[in-house]
């Protein structure tokens, strides 16, 4: 295999393995950021296609499905994180990424989202949070802000946005983050960090999408968008969860804004995978133990 | 009437909550143990205290699988145990209870025992009534405390000899409480005689049958457990919903041993999500629900169609609509199980009858959703899932010994240069390479129509060529796993052919005895692979002169719906029964000989 890297150390050849189809999102799409970092953040790993499992969910971004090479699964809308659960608790030495949408992950799979954190599974969720939704041509959003005007709410959203950060936070999820599409390499470290972590991990991603949204641009999230500082201490749970409130008023903190390694990931808790993989294992044969209680 | 000598019953009636079906499993087991034949059904409210519960044990010297029509022994621990059984009562039932407490008018063989007497003696709770009265039906069969004592100490051993010896001792309270009774009530120790002396095989000690021959109880939901395992499934997702729960419990009570990996999740769209995602790395995977729960799989059954991935699906039916009746049985939802998920895409569905068919269908789910890549259903209902049965030890052995393991296409290597996971081919079935174990290799299991390297696709041809592709397994199937209706009695020489899949064929059987003994003849066409349907088998069965008569636990009929849609068949005659209960022997007697 070619090794030729860039100025960052980056595998050219294994970026170029991790390519797949032409995109097909609209000129200017945020999505173009995110699979870029996501090819970095492998590629710096060492992790080639056929090493990792993605669940893709539907949308626009879950579409990224020809575009980046892995073993995956394009799932239905809403359910990319119970298939990723299955996926790595069936070979939990693979690393599972989920990719997804604010209405697939935050709206249609809410609940999913809410329970992966509590039992702290070992996938990396990466969200595209557009606050609108665009392959169905221009909705509205769980993550827009109040007052929000779209084709389904054309007299502005009566809801306030989900705050998913401190949602997070508060169900259990280890690792939360926050980032911008625009900056590729910082976004880049997020996703590397997140699948390095070992439990359930999080990273929003402001996302502008250039067709639907006219309001939450580029411009608008460089505006209001700010880096957490090198003094700024993400284990600590009461300032994440503070920090997140931020969100609210329109200013979004972007780095890790939250980690703790004080609970083991789900699969580690389990018995029977301690040894082998699911995959892996012998096949179970010693029926009379389980008969006895039926004697 | 007909008062069939076959089949003994002993039912418990009273109180949710106090052990009514405990003691039932007791005495169930304690039959087992001696070589007799027991079928089981309980009635209980979807509450957890209070209400009326009973325990019914059918019990022969033969594979049974119904209850009698009059009711042999009944416990009866609360008033409407006996207002509420009273039709299948009888002057040879006999009826034990405490006259402080219950009151029975009538003609009967009454045994009063003063269970309330015994308790304060004890100082018991009312929830050791169940106990006493396992004593006191000992005392009445005629055999001793022996096996009783034996089953105590086994189920009990963790509770310490203390809790055991209590149980000994309130079991030998009523025990010489009704031998005392009938040692001063001669006539009717006499009358007791007499109804034992028609049903040899439970008048005598037990003790002195069985032979070599012995039998695990099971229901139908441990039965499907049990066969997951045999058949290698590794994991298991599943929300719980009556009557398929106990399905999760009692894989999750193995676990530890088995290695299974069985996973209570927050829904039923989870449960299935995690078992395609876990089915997609090619660890045998499975879920198991009841029809509201299996409505909200049903989006992810498509995607196991498109996607071609291996998922056996359990539904065990409760009447419905919406919440129904939670802890009844049915046969609803047969029609909205085959004909399940949005789009065309193949599915296979078996219906199992009876506990060995139980077994034999469920591991034979799980080959063929290997080796067609497909959703494979197991459709049961609440009468089977639920009810205990013998099984014979013997023949569960011989059958794991030659269970085997088909893979079918999957593979841990691949040949192909590109790889192509849903290459067309002429029986439609593709290659199937485990993701991740070939370096180099990756694919993608698309919900999205795709062309045969995965990648999605709108082109016409590759559409059209995915379509017939996925079609063609079904077509497969048919030529090489699909069996046909088993037949009972000769369909040449018959008055009446019954029609009918699932739990039925317990009271069919039973009913085709009885009507053989009023001069009816009669036959039997038991269906247990429902879906798809092969005409060219099935239609010359129905090509018969006689009477076909459709049986079945649904207000509509509706596998015989099914019948006519796929094979054209019409059947105008059934027997149907929709209130939760399950068709009994006397209503498919009664409806034959007013059959004009």
């Amino acid at each position: 295999m070619n090794t030729n890297t860039t100025e960052d150390g980056i595998k050219i050849s294994l970026i170029k393995d991790l390519s797949g189809h032409e995109p097909t999102w609209c000129p200017g799409c945020g999505n173009y950021g995110i699979v870029r970092a996501i090819r970095i953040a492998l590629a710096n790993q060492n992790l080639k296609p056929s090493d990792i499992f993605v669940s893709f969910d539907i949308g626009c971004s879950g579409n990224m499905n020809d575009f980046l090479n892995a073993n995956s699964m394009h799932t239905l809308h809403g359910r990319a994180i119970p298939t990723a659960i299955g996926m790595k608790l069936a070979h939990h030495t693979k690393p599972v990424l989920v990719v997804g949408g604010d209405g697939g992950l935050y709206g249609e799979g809410g609940n999913h989202l809410l329970h992966a954190c509590r039992g702290n599974h070992d996938i990396t969720v990466v969200v595209h949070d557009n606050m609108v939704y665009g392959l169905t041509t221009g909705q509205v959003a769980p993550t827009a802000f109040k007052g929000y005007k779209s084709r389904s709410t054309p007299l502005g959203i009566v809801e306030t946005p989900i705050n998913i950060l401190s949602l997070a936070i508060s169900q259990g999820a280890t690792f939360v983050a926050q980032a911008f599409a625009n900056d590729a390499k910082h976004l880049a470290e997020m996703i590397q960090q997140g699948m390095q972590h070992e439990g359930f991990s999080l990273i929003n991603i402001l996302q502008p999408c250039v067709t639907f949204n006219k309001v939450n641009t580029y411009e608008y999230f460089i505006k209001h968008s700010y880096r957490l500082g090198v003094d700024y201490d993400p284990t600590n749970a009461e300032l994440a969860l503070k920090t997140a409130q931020e969100m609210l008023m329109e200013r979004f903190p972007l780095g890790i804004l939250y980690r703790t390694t004080s609970r083991l990931p789900f699969h580690m808790e389990l018995a029977c995978l301690k040894d082998k993989a699911l995959i892996h294992k012998d096949r179970f044969t010693e029926y009379e133990i389980l008969e006895r209680d039926m004697a | 009437m007909y008062n069939n000598l076959m089949i003994f019953s002993w039912n418990i009636t009273g109180e949710a909550g106090f052990g009514i079906t405990t003691i039932g499993l007791t005495m169930a087991k304690i039959c087992a143990r001696h070589g007799l034949h027991i079928w089981d059904y309980a009635e209980y409210p979807s509450l957890i205290r209070g209400g009326y519960t009973s325990f019914e044990l059918a019990i022969s010297n033969t594979e049974v699988q119904t209850l009698s029509t009059y009711i042999n022994i009944l416990v009866c621990l609360r008033q409407d145990g006996f207002d509420n059984n009273k039709s299948r009562l009888n002057q040879n039932s006999i009826i034990i209870y405490d006259q402080d407490e219950v009151k029975i008018d009538g003609d009967y063989i009454k045994l009063p025992i003063p269970f309330k007497q015994i308790r304060t003696k004890h100082k018991a709770y009312q929830v050791t009534t169940n106990v006493i009265s396992m004593g006191v039906t000992m005392a009445i069969l005629g055999w001793d405390l022996d096996s009783f004592n034996t089953l105590v100490n086994e189920q009990f051993k963790s509770k310490g000899q203390e809790v055991i010896d209590y149980n000994i001792i309130l079991a030998k309270e009523g025990w010489e409480s009704a031998n005392n009774f009938l040692i001063q009530n001669n006539d009717i120790k006499s009358k007791i005689e007499n109804v034992l002396k028609q049903y040899e095989f439970i008048g005598n000690h037990p003790s002195n049958q069985g032979g070599n021959e012995t039998s695990l109880i099971m229901t139908g939901n441990e039965a499907f457990s049990l066969a997951s395992i045999i058949a290698d499934c590794r994991a298991y997702f599943a929300y719980p919903m009556s009557p398929a729960s106990n399905v999760l419990s009692v894989l999750a009570g193995w676990a530890k041993t088995s290695g299974m990996l069985v996973r209570h999740v927050e829904d039923e769209i989870a449960a299935v999500s995690e078992a395609l995602g876990s089915a997609y790395m090619g660890v045998r995977s499975s879920v198991g629900t009841s029809g509201g729960g299996f409505a909200l799989m049903v989006e992810s059954l498509s995607y196991a169609g498109i996607a071609e991935i291996p998922l056996v699906i359990y539904i065990a039916q409760r009447p419905g609509p919406a919440t129904g009746l939670p802890t009844w049985t049915g046969q609803g939802d047969l029609l909205f199980t085959v004909h399940a998920g949005h789009g065309e895409f193949p599915k296979i569905v078996l219906a199992p009858g009876d506990m060995q068919e139980m077994i034999e269908l469920s591991v034979e789910a799980y080959n063929l959703a290997t080796i067609y890549q497909m959703p494979v259903i197991v459709l049961t209902d609440r009468l089977l899932a639920e009810s205990h049965s013998t099984v014979s030890s013997q023949w569960l052995h011989m059958f794991q010994e030659s269970s085997k393991i088909n893979n079918g296409k999957l593979v841990s290597k691949t040949d192909q240069n590109p790889y192509l996971r849903y290459r067309d081919s002429d029986d439609g079935i593709s290659e199937y390479l485990l993701p991740g174990l070939q370096d180099g290799v990756h694919w993608q299991a698309n919900s999205y129509e795709h062309l045969e390297n995965t990648h999605t696709t709108e082109d016409a041809s590759e559409v059209v060529k995915q379509v017939n592709k996925r079609a063609r397994k079904m077509v497969k199937y048919l030529e090489t796993d699909y069996k046909g209706p088993k037949i009972f009695g000769s369909l040449e020489d018959t008055e009446i052919v019954f029609v009918s899949y699932g739990s039925n064929i317990g009271s069919i059987k039973q009913s085709m005895i009885e009507l053989q003994q009023v001069n009816k003849r009669t036959a039997y066409i038991h269906f247990t692979h429902l879906y798809p349907l092969l005409s060219k088998i099935i239609c010359p069965l129905f090509e018969h002169k006689a009477q076909y008569v459709l049986v079945e636990n649904s207000g509509t009929g509706q596998f015989g719906k099914l019948l006519r849609q796929e094979c054209g068949i019409s059947i105008d005659k059934s027997i149907l029964r929709y209130d939760g209960r399950p068709i009994t022997v006397q209503q498919i007697v009664n409806s034959i000989i007013t059959i004009k």
